[in-house]
């Protein structure tokens, strides 16, 4: 840890523990039971290690080449990964072992367990897996390509892509709205009461549906391209990060349109990830260049209440643990890194 | 431990291969993955095909064209490209070089207008150039294509292959026919598409400077050929501009002809400044930073060419000389 980290003497988070790897981590996630993390590895490798410890549990090389998705299902522990050699792999934690491999015929960016269901696209076409199942099934094809996919409310698939979101009853797959916007759009989020399908578009700016009012909004004259965009658990405010900035929306009713938004930043580097703490108290900033700041714009307005990381190694993957306690980061150098929530005083 | 990935700032470099098919894309990609070079390459193809690689990252792709939504009539972008080169920026040190294959009837502009365009594959990759091959034997069956003339139009590089197919005649008169369409290409005569590859990749395309270093008269006029319509025309003028001038002709000029205008690259002689400004465009797209410092004995003075259908050297000449600053 560099003291040069720190300019104005605001308060360090030093990490708990630090795992080196030989490879850019570019994948992190917890594991169901909240007792370990999984990384995906350039390589195509797969790593288990103990949240407590940050010692290995388990490795695999889970594909002869790098990991283009990791996702873990919330129900079970099971781990789905997609890599550059054009496969999907299933692996059970427990067993140790591959339960599904599946070769397809280029590469699938994006899966996600949505309940005990494996939804993964593969450029305009998107498929599902169930247990049982030997072969997935196609469940939807576009003229274009997929970006991202949600659930929503538990029993609708809201996919996204150029020019379009739409909606799908999870059952039986059948389209139940389709919304448009003239642009890609390419990160997709409901607000946590459902209203809200939020999506950042390649043009520079922010879609929102107010699904309620059937209503739609565009939010302009960000400064850079919206990379990521989390709502608070609450929903009364959405935080996205544009360029060194992050601007923080009040979503309290009627919604965001012709409020002012709170700006954090501008910051030394362009901001990579927003994530506020499932308790919804504490968001954290996960920069290009390393830094990691955590603010509390309630308490102490635009100026972070903490910071954390190691300058000058580019953040690839990060998120709080379900528990709130730790922050956990993947970095191109990699390294993954485990660090303290800040102690504050409500 | 990895300790030369610290945040790179340097950009890796991409070479589009075009080119008819059958004119010898896949040969030639063949030949660059197997060849002894030291690189490790990333190919985008858009078949899917398996070429036995250990060290490469070869990934398939169906070409995926949409338009930006930036009020800009002309301007499509690969939405795959944009995906698949957003996914391999996560892994840079992997790799050292893009290449990107396209299909035989592709019109290069969305491909090039990709690094244009979105901000992410601005920030992480540079477009060196643009090979295109040619079937010195087919070639004359297409040549009047719409398809065609955009390959020749937009090359920086350009193979013409299977020469051993062809008399020493035909090559010349077709070497001409090239020049007519695009004077600033380099022309390579190829059998099988083998080539020194220090010819096709980090040639620097997109710069003007080392585009007229191998084109020393291409300025001076000599080259105005034309051919049909799509030809290629060299602007110079000494002294420096008038930057607000200079900022409304450039802009008019790309507003009204960027549709036809396949390609433009630049050096402009700023007022004040030490170094060149350089930009270069695809359509109506353009982008432009300082360059290299003026050299004590080098003439200072802005030079632009424009590769395109329906130019108009002596108009356009007129217009840059109104941007000159008195």
């Amino acid at each position: 840890m560099s003291t040069e980290l720190n300019p104005q003497q605001i308060p360090i988070i030093r990490p708990l523990w630090l795992s080196v790897t030989t490879e850019p981590v570019t994948h992190l996630e917890e594991a169901q039971n909240g007792e370990s993390l999984i990384a995906g590895l350039a390589d195509g490798t797969l790593r288990q290690l103990d949240l407590k410890s940050g010692e290995t549990i388990f490795e695999t090389s889970a594909h002869s080449m790098g990991i283009l998705a990791l996702s873990i299902n919330s129900e079970s522990n099971l781990v789905a990964t997609t890599g550059e050699d054009n496969k999907i792999q299933i692996w059970d934690l427990i067993k140790k072992k591959s339960v599904l491999s599946y070769k397809a015929k280029s590469w699938i960016e994006n899966a996600k367990w949505l309940g005990n269901k494996l939804f993964f696209s593969q450029g305009k076409n998107l498929f599902k897996w169930e247990s049982g199942q030997t072969e997935p099934t196609l469940v939807t094809s576009w003229e274009h390509s997929i970006s991202d996919f949600v659930l929503k409310n538990n029993s609708e698939l809201a996919v996204c892509g150029y020019s379009r979101l739409s909606l799908y009853d999870l059952d039986t797959m059948e389209e139940n709205q389709t919304f448009n916007w003239k642009g890609q759009l390419f990160k997709l989020c409901f607000s946590p009461n459902e209203r809200f399908a939020v999506c950042a578009s390649n043009d520079l700016t922010i879609h929102i549906w107010d699904l309620k009012r059937n209503k739609d909004l565009t939010m302009r004259g960000f400064v850079a391209k919206v990379r990521d965009l989390h709502f608070r658990p609450d929903g009364l405010y959405m935080a996205n990060t544009s360029g060194s900035e992050v601007i923080i929306w009040d979503y309290m009713e009627p919604g965001p349109a012709n409020k002012k938004p709170t700006v954090l930043g501008p910051l030394e580097k362009d901001v990579q990830f927003v994530r506020y703490q499932h308790n919804g108290k504490t968001l954290a900033t996960f920069g290009e260049d390393g830094v990691i700041l955590f603010w509390r714009p309630d308490l102490f307005g635009e100026k972070p209440l903490a910071i954390a990381g190691i300058r000058d190694q580019e953040i690839s993957a990060a998120l709080w643990t379900r528990n709130d306690q730790f922050v956990a980061t993947g970095l191109q150098t990699g390294y993954i890194a485990l660090y303290p929530t800040p102690e504050i005083k409500d | 431990m990895n300790s030369n990935s610290t945040l790179k700032e340097q950009k890796t470099p991409v070479t589009v291969l075009t080119g008819f098919l059958g004119s010898g894309k896949t040969t030639l990609l063949n030949y660059i993955l197997t060849a002894q070079h030291g690189k490790r390459i990333a190919v985008i193809e858009n078949e899917y095909g398996e070429i036995g690689v250990d060290h490469h990252i070869v990934v398939n792709s169906d070409e995926e064209i949409f338009e930006m939504n930036n009020g800009c009539i002309c301007c499509t972008v690969r939405g795959d490209l944009i995906r698949i080169l957003n996914q391999l920026s996560k892994k840079k040190d992997r790799f050292d070089y893009v290449l990107i294959e396209t299909t035989g009837m592709a019109d290069p502009a969305p491909v090039a207008q990709t690094f244009f365009v979105d901000e992410d594959i601005k920030k992480n990759f540079r477009l060196d150039g643009i090979v295109t091959l040619v079937d010195a034997f087919h070639i004359n069956q297409h040549w009047d294509d719409r398809e065609s003339q955009q390959q020749i139009g937009f090359a920086d590089v350009l193979l013409l292959n299977k020469v051993d197919l062809v008399s020493p005649e035909e090559i010349s008169n077709l070497k001409e026919k090239i020049q007519s369409l695009n004077g600033l290409t380099k022309i390579h005569e190829t059998q099988k598409a083998q080539i020194n590859l220090d010819q096709i990749l980090h040639i620097g395309g997109f710069d003007l400077n080392r585009t007229l270093e191998t084109h020393p008269d291409f300025l001076d006029g000599t080259h105005r050929h034309h051919h049909q319509n799509v030809g290629s025309v060299g602007l110079s003028m000494e002294g420096f501009v008038h930057i607000e001038k200079f900022q409304a002709w450039i802009g008019q000029v790309l507003q009204v002809q960027g549709a036809d205008i396949f390609r433009s690259k630049g050096i402009i002689s700023l007022p004040n400044e030490k170094k060149k400004y350089v930009f270069q465009g695809v359509h109506m797209q353009l982008d432009g930073n300082l360059g290299p410092e003026w050299k004590p004995d080098e003439k200072v003075q802005t030079q632009i060419v424009f590769i395109g259908r329906n130019l108009n050297r002596e108009v356009l000449q007129a217009g840059l000389n109104a941007c000159r600053l008195n």
